[in-house]
């Protein structure tokens, strides 16, 4: 078993280990394993990802690699089956960001890019998108902190800029 | 700066591109860093909540403010790459011209893989010829009514798996047009038509879903129904929902797994006749035949 397990180093000097089927959900890492340059004594060190991120990303690589090995081994299953599967993923993704601070959220987002880990890409982007969908810009601002640096003035032009928008 | 607008361009188009261009628009007056990134997404979605189809409210400043955020949209981004365009406008009061215009821009910037066009405008819109020789387009909706003037010599589109022909109309030769059509798509897959007043021939070596409705309280009047081949050897799903022609003289359908059919006859009692047809199915897996009662009658 050991021999599919590899080792990964945090910027701030934590070490984890991780199943290779796991870890190559990052294309990064992924390529480094097809060029050989992962030594099987030594952890891969990830200078942009501190050790609190590595770890939530890590339980999200696992929970996604089990999902995958399930799809193997039920090629079978009927539609609700495929259903029920996709919502338990779902519901696991959902709480998983849900129990995420926003700081946090965007930490795991530069992690996941830096990694070029696609699907985590997406599930962040995507909840980021859910806290701006049908909220008024001055929402959007106070859900992120956002400076308003624009005079009134200027606010209005771009209002008649993306009239349609705002209709 | 807050720790959103620090995000890179590129994580926060990503970002947007989730949302309607509507949506993502709304940002443009959070703050000055978020202006203009709404245009700057990869996947561009133009499309008015009001979707009745008959909407023919000459409502001219809704239809001038929808035509100037598109242009602006279009002209802000210059030539950053759009994978993904989809416009659905009804209103019939956005000129044809300007949609043309939108489809070149898009096309011209060279990524395109995702097209769908939902437009209802005044004046017909036809097709910019452009689009047979881009060769990175993947899935092409097309929806009611638009016009398909032709199909050149040197149509090729060799990424184009999954065309849906949602009630086009061919302005010349348009059984011809078609075949020119399917002939240019080299890895088709699969084919959805509805409507399909135009066509009496679907051959195809690589498609293999084919779905083809056809809307009964439409006239077949003028439309010469004597015949329909299907050359589809690897087709394996069909469903097809038409009037029985007078025949069926090719049906090749080597690999089909299911279908399901729905015919009917036309008016024009007595030669309707779909024997090949049936033929053609009856050595094959699981498929299941709804043939209308008047047809059974006869």
């Amino acid at each position: 078993m050991s021999s599919n397990m590899i080792m990964l180093k945090s910027s701030d000097g934590a070490s984890f280990e991780i199943e290779e089927a796991a870890a190559r959900k990052s294309k990064i890492i992924a390529n480094m394993i097809e060029v050989e340059c992962v030594d099987e004594d030594k952890a891969i060190p990830l200078q942009n990802v501190t050790g609190n991120i590595l770890a939530l990303v890590i339980e999200y690589c696992n929970k996604h690699i089990v999902d995958d090995d399930d799809d193997v081994a039920t090629e079978e299953a009927s539609e609700e089956e495929e259903e029920a599967k996709k919502k338990k993923v779902d519901d696991w993704e959902a709480e998983f960001m849900n129990s995420m601070s926003l700081e946090t959220m965007f930490e795991l987002l530069l992690a996941a890019n830096y990694l070029n880990i696609k699907s985590l890409i997406d599930l962040v982007c995507q909840t980021i998108a859910n806290n701006i969908k049908d909220k008024t810009p001055e929402e959007v601002r106070k859900i992120f902190s956002i400076e308003n640096d624009f005079t009134p003035e200027e606010e209005e032009e771009i209002r008649k800029e993306n009239a349609w928008a705002f209709g | 700066m807050d720790r959103i607008s620090g995000l890179p361009d590129e994580i926060l188009c990503h970002t947007l591109s989730f949302l309607s261009t509507k949506e993502a628009a709304s940002t443009s007056l959070l703050s000055k860093r978020w202006r203009n990134l709404f245009a700057f997404t990869p996947i561009l979605r133009f499309k008015d909540e009001d979707t009745n189809f008959f909407n023919g409210n000459p409502d001219l400043d809704s239809s001038r403010s929808f035509s100037d955020f598109v242009d602006r949209a279009l002209a802000v981004s210059g030539n950053s790459p759009v994978k993904k365009f989809s416009l659905k406008y009804r209103r019939h009061n956005v000129e044809s011209a300007h949609v043309n215009l939108w489809i070149c821009n898009v096309l011209s910037r060279g990524v395109l893989d995702h097209l769908h066009l939902d437009v209802i405008a005044n004046g017909r819109t036809s097709l910019p010829l452009q689009i047979f020789t881009c060769k990175t387009i993947v899935k092409l909706k097309l929806g009611k009514w638009f016009v398909i003037p032709m199909v050149p010599e040197s149509a090729s589109l060799p990424a184009l798996k999954t065309p849906f022909l949602d009630c086009i109309l061919f302005e010349n030769h348009p059984g011809r047009a078609f075949q020119a059509l399917l002939s240019a798509c080299h890895v088709l897959e699969e084919l959805l038509i509805r409507d399909w007043r135009w066509c009496r021939t679907v051959s195809s070596a690589t498609l293999q879903r084919l779905t083809i409705i056809y809307r009964s309280n439409v006239g077949f009047g003028a439309f010469d129904f004597r015949s329909i081949i299907f050359d589809i050897p690897s087709l394996i799903y069909l469903e097809y929902s038409d009037s029985v022609p007078d025949e069926y003289p090719i049906v090749s359908l080597d690999s089909l797994v299911e279908a399901k059919l729905n015919l009917g006859s036309r008016m024009l009692k007595n030669k309707s006749n779909p024997t090949n047809l049936i033929k053609g199915l009856i050595c094959f897996g699981v498929f299941f035949i709804n043939v209308l009662t008047d047809l059974m009658h006869e």
